[in-house]
């Protein structure tokens, strides 16, 4: 199946999993989605559940725990609490199961505008990533911490640095688009 | 800032992605993508993406990230700004599971769609009494107003699509709550977005005068 039936397909079972409010529909998503993915690979299958529940650790720990303590002092439902962490992780865990296994470039390439600008733009994020990685390493290797990695002073030639390589790389892939003649100027 | 799914109903999402994809196609014929334009606006959201990554310490042991949405207002135009922190967000949701896919169209209206127009809008407003002071009130007001409307979005949501017996079905806490948890720590935030900008756009404007100017 093509990728864009694939993308449409997840669009209405994320649509779907919101108007159906079961906690059993959504630990049937969670199980079904994962036993897909270790069919696949249970290794890829473990990293995608670690990848999901790591994404929402944060957010959905805190609403949680808020809950909690709030059911402390005026009687909630638990259920809802379940509900909301089932459904955030079906839908969370759908995500990634669709991104591992479709090219999400390819299912852009019907859109010739959209199928470039995602690829300049992914490509030029993992590059700046990469700088800060590395700038955040040489820090770590002289014994600084994350705390105290990106001082005032250190903010500026930093910023300099990713900004003319975003730069420089936006003018070398805009004369590579206007040599190639893949967009009409 | 970034919500992530399940907490935001269908009700409130739909609504919110075709209003959300209107201003992005009003915003793809405005900004006129070209040869030029196309690496430009994919080169201005890796550096959106990247300045969410830089980590700055403040006193107290904690730290906080840039948003960089008023400096690309700033530095750019607004529907620049909306354009790539939108895509941004897209990939951020997809990919890395930063902010959910159902409450992208929320994280996309309030972060890239008021953050960029109420910094632009706050800049204009402010510019006629001090340059410096208006670039400080864009980055405040690029924090405050997305987290104003995620705090409204989220409170109403036990309003919006609740079962009958009154439970909550998404996000469980009214606007009592949401509107002081969310807005009070932004608008401390935001002081300390405001001063960031002050010293990033300065010294980018100065830095590379050249490429504003072009």
């Amino acid at each position: 199946m093509p990728e864009k039936y694939w993308f449409f397909l997840y669009l209405f079972t994320i649509v779907f999993l919101g108007v159906v409010h079961s906690v059993w529909l959504m630990g049937s998503v969670i199980v079904l989605t994962f036993l897909f993915n270790t069919k696949v690979s249970k290794k890829v299958s473990w990293r995608i559940f670690k990848k999901a529940f790591l994404a929402l650790l944060v957010f959905n720990g805190t609403v949680s725990i808020s809950y909690l303590i709030y059911g402390v002092f005026v009687p909630v439902s638990y259920e809802v609490l379940i509900l909301l962490n089932a459904r955030a992780l079906a839908i969370t865990l759908l995500t990634f199961t669709l991104m591992h296994h479709i090219n999400f470039h390819k299912m852009l390439s019907s859109h010739h505008v959209l199928g470039i600008l995602y690829a300049f733009t992914f490509s030029q994020m993992m590059q700046l990533k990469k700088m800060l990685q590395d700038y955040y390493f040489g820090l770590k290797s002289r014994g600084a911490t994350l705390k105290s990695s990106v001082k005032r002073e250190q903010l500026k030639p930093l910023l300099e640095t990713l900004f003319a390589t975003m730069l420089h790389k936006s003018n070398e892939q805009s004369l590579g688009l206007r040599s190639r003649g893949l967009l009409d100027d | 800032m970034h919500i992530p799914d399940g907490f935001i109903s269908p009700q409130t999402y739909l609504p919110a992605a075709i209003l959300g994809a209107g201003l992005l196609f009003y915003g793809y014929k405005k900004v006129a993508l070209d040869v030029e334009k196309i690496p430009m606006l994919s080169g201005v959201s890796a550096m959106a993406f990247v300045m969410m990554l830089i980590i700055i310490p403040i006193p107290g042991g904690t730290t906080v990230h840039l948003s960089g949405i008023a400096i690309l207002a700033l530095l750019f135009n607004p529907w620049v700004a909306f354009m790539s922190i939108s895509l941004v967000l897209l990939i951020q949701a997809l990919m890395f599971g930063d902010g959910g896919v159902t409450s992208y169209p929320i994280n996309m209206l309030s972060l890239a769609f008021l953050g960029s127009f109420s910094a632009y809008y706050g800049y204009a407003l402010v510019k006629r009494y001090s340059e410096k002071y208006a670039i400080f009130f864009a980055g405040w007001v690029s924090i405050v107003i997305p987290s104003l409307f995620i705090a409204t979005i989220l409170g109403l949501q036990p309003i919006i699509a609740s079962a009958e017996d009154g439970t909550a079905r998404f996000f469980p806490f009214g606007l009592d709550v949401t509107l002081p948890s969310i807005v009070l720590p932004h608008l401390l935030l935001g002081v300390l977005e405001g001063l960031v900008t002050v010293a990033v756009v300065g010294f980018l404007k100065t830095k590379f005068k050249r490429a504003f100017d072009a």
